[in-house]
């Protein structure tokens, strides 16, 4: 069902949110990480004859784990800020839309959109392709912006562009666009890491004198390293259709017509894909559609295009 | 001890409800800020109407009675302050403007004028932002007024006095045509 938020309690409800995601993301790699040590440190046992490192113990793993996330959270946070600071815009080689008679249509539907949003109007860049895709960036709203494909210009009409350009606004409004990039910098802080610590292997001694500590940073890495394998991506996922079922709400919300999303998306879905736009992880939760779609469908960071007509069906 | 609990549950119920004070405050003020928003659009119209007039007074030589009726219905909208009254008087003078535009089907040579047209492109545009507002303000008037009306907020809502907040209603008629915009070709 359609819970109808206005601007004001939907950013209440986000702020929560992301709260609730800073503080339960490092728990979460915490217990993740720390039941890896303990399989780590039962198979270390079995394995060396005669010899058994001493147990490994909660209070040991804190004085040597407790920094690590925190240096995560920390960098994780410089990091996303930095980024949606000059959010990777001239990566995609987007450029703000002329302001002529031609693009009128596209400069009018953005500023309804944004008056029905109670949101300051966006502003609008347009990127050369035949493609239909369509993107949101920017950390806050005030400083947020649109990109549109110019196949999607010339295709879509007035009411389905608009609703495009609503399921954009339903993105900034909902500050998709900074969970995102706190998740993504997460991401890869914790491949890193986990990466570095594995590497202390070859440096260290692993027995012998000094080879707990050693092998608690192995562990330690190893854990960090299949959360980013095996974990991530699929909280990323959850949290990414998320945002898209939620936007395509906030776009049938805006317009009242859920309608013109549904037309809109199957025009899309018929040439979503954007070169440019599929090497760059940060934008794909972005995208209306999926940019590289007919890649893999488990992890994909949308859900299926009939899941998401059935839902704006039951708005209608 | 137990002086010590009674006194922190004092203290989290006085917190609570000041949170709750400032949500209304806010909440109400968010309906303001709103209906600002709808009244600059609402001014735009009202600014656009007289140049309007003038144009179509120079192609018309009778029928000059629609014309009157627009200005009247303008005038009435402008005095309007409540937002029920002003959205029946914003009813008429989208009436009234209908069917000046019907009217002006007849006169090809106004059909030609390119500031006729353009004159018609911002009144459409202006009439779908006025849609916009609208459909923002009556949101925020919906939280509004259930805050007021769900427990615990309606307890300090009822000792501030506060009343339902009235929305702007358009005649669904009218709100269909500005969101089809038959006016517009692109």
């Amino acid at each position: 069902m359609l819970t109808p938020r206005d601007v004001y309690q939907q950013t209440v409800a986000n702020n929560r949110r992301l709260l609730a995601l800073i503080l339960l993301f490092p728990a979460a790699l915490s217990i993740f990480v720390f039941a890896c040590l303990k399989v780590f440190e039962l198979i270390y046992n079995q394995g060396s004859d005669g010899y058994t490192a001493d147990a490994i113990k909660l209070s040991d793993f804190w004085v040597v784990f407790l920094p690590i996330v925190l240096l995560i959270a920390l960098l994780m946070t410089i990091f996303s800020l930095a980024q949606g600071k000059n959010m990777i815009l001239s990566l995609t080689g987007a450029e703000p839309c002329p302001e002529d008679a031609e693009h009128s249509r596209v400069f009018h539907a953005v500023e309804n959109v944004a008056l029905a949003a109670g949101l300051p109007t966006p502003k609008v860049y347009l990127m050369k392709s035949s493609a239909l895709n369509a993107f949101a960036t920017g950390y806050s709203p005030k400083d947020a912006a649109i990109t549109l494909t110019t196949g999607l210009v010339d295709r879509l009409s007035p009411l389905e562009l608009e609703a495009v350009i609503a399921h954009e606004m339903g993105h900034i409004m909902n500050r998709d666009i900074r969970l995102n990039l706190f998740i993504i910098t997460g991401i890869g802080m914790i491949g890193l890491f986990g990466e570095l610590l594995l590497r202390t292997r070859t440096r260290g001694n692993s027995r012998g004198k000094g080879g707990g500590a050693v092998i608690i940073l192995l562990a330690i890495g190893f854990g960090l390293y299949l959360f980013r394998l095996l974990v991530a991506p699929f909280i990323h996922m959850a949290i990414s259709r998320t945002q898209e079922f939620q936007a395509d709400a906030t776009s049938a919300y805006l317009t009242r017509n859920p309608q013109a999303l549904v037309d809109a998306l199957i025009k899309i879905s018929e040439n979503p894909n954007v070169a440019v736009l599929a090497n760059t992880a940060a934008f794909h939760s972005m995208c209306i559609f999926n940019p590289l779609n007919g890649l893999s469908h488990l992890l994909d960071t949308h859900p299926s295009i009939e899941a998401r007509i059935k839902r704006l069906n039951e708005m209608s | 001890m137990i002086g010590i609990i009674i006194l922190l549950v004092l203290v989290g119920i006085v917190v609570y409800g000041i949170s709750l004070f400032n949500g209304l405050i806010a909440a109400r003020q968010h309906i303001d800020e709103a209906w600002s928003t709808i009244n600059t659009q609402l001014k735009r119209r009202y600014d656009l109407i007289p140049n309007m007039v003038k144009l179509i007074q120079g192609y018309m030589k009778h029928e000059s009675d629609t014309l009157v009726k627009v200005t009247e219905a303008r005038k009435m909208a402008m005095q309007a302050i409540s937002p029920a009254d002003k959205g029946k008087a914003e009813n008429m003078l989208a009436g009234t403007l209908k069917s000046l535009f019907a009217l002006s089907e007849s006169y090809p040579e106004l059909k030609a004028d390119k500031s006729f047209v353009t004159a018609q492109e911002t009144l459409s545009d202006v009439e779908a932002k006025i849609q916009a507002t609208r459909q923002f303000y009556n949101s925020v008037v919906r939280t509004f007024n259930t805050k007021i009306a769900i427990f615990p907020s309606n307890i300090v809502a009822n000792m501030l006095h506060m009343e339902k907040a009235s929305y702007f209603e358009l005649d669904a008629d009218e709100a269909q045509k500005v969101q089809q915009r038959p006016d517009i070709q692109f």
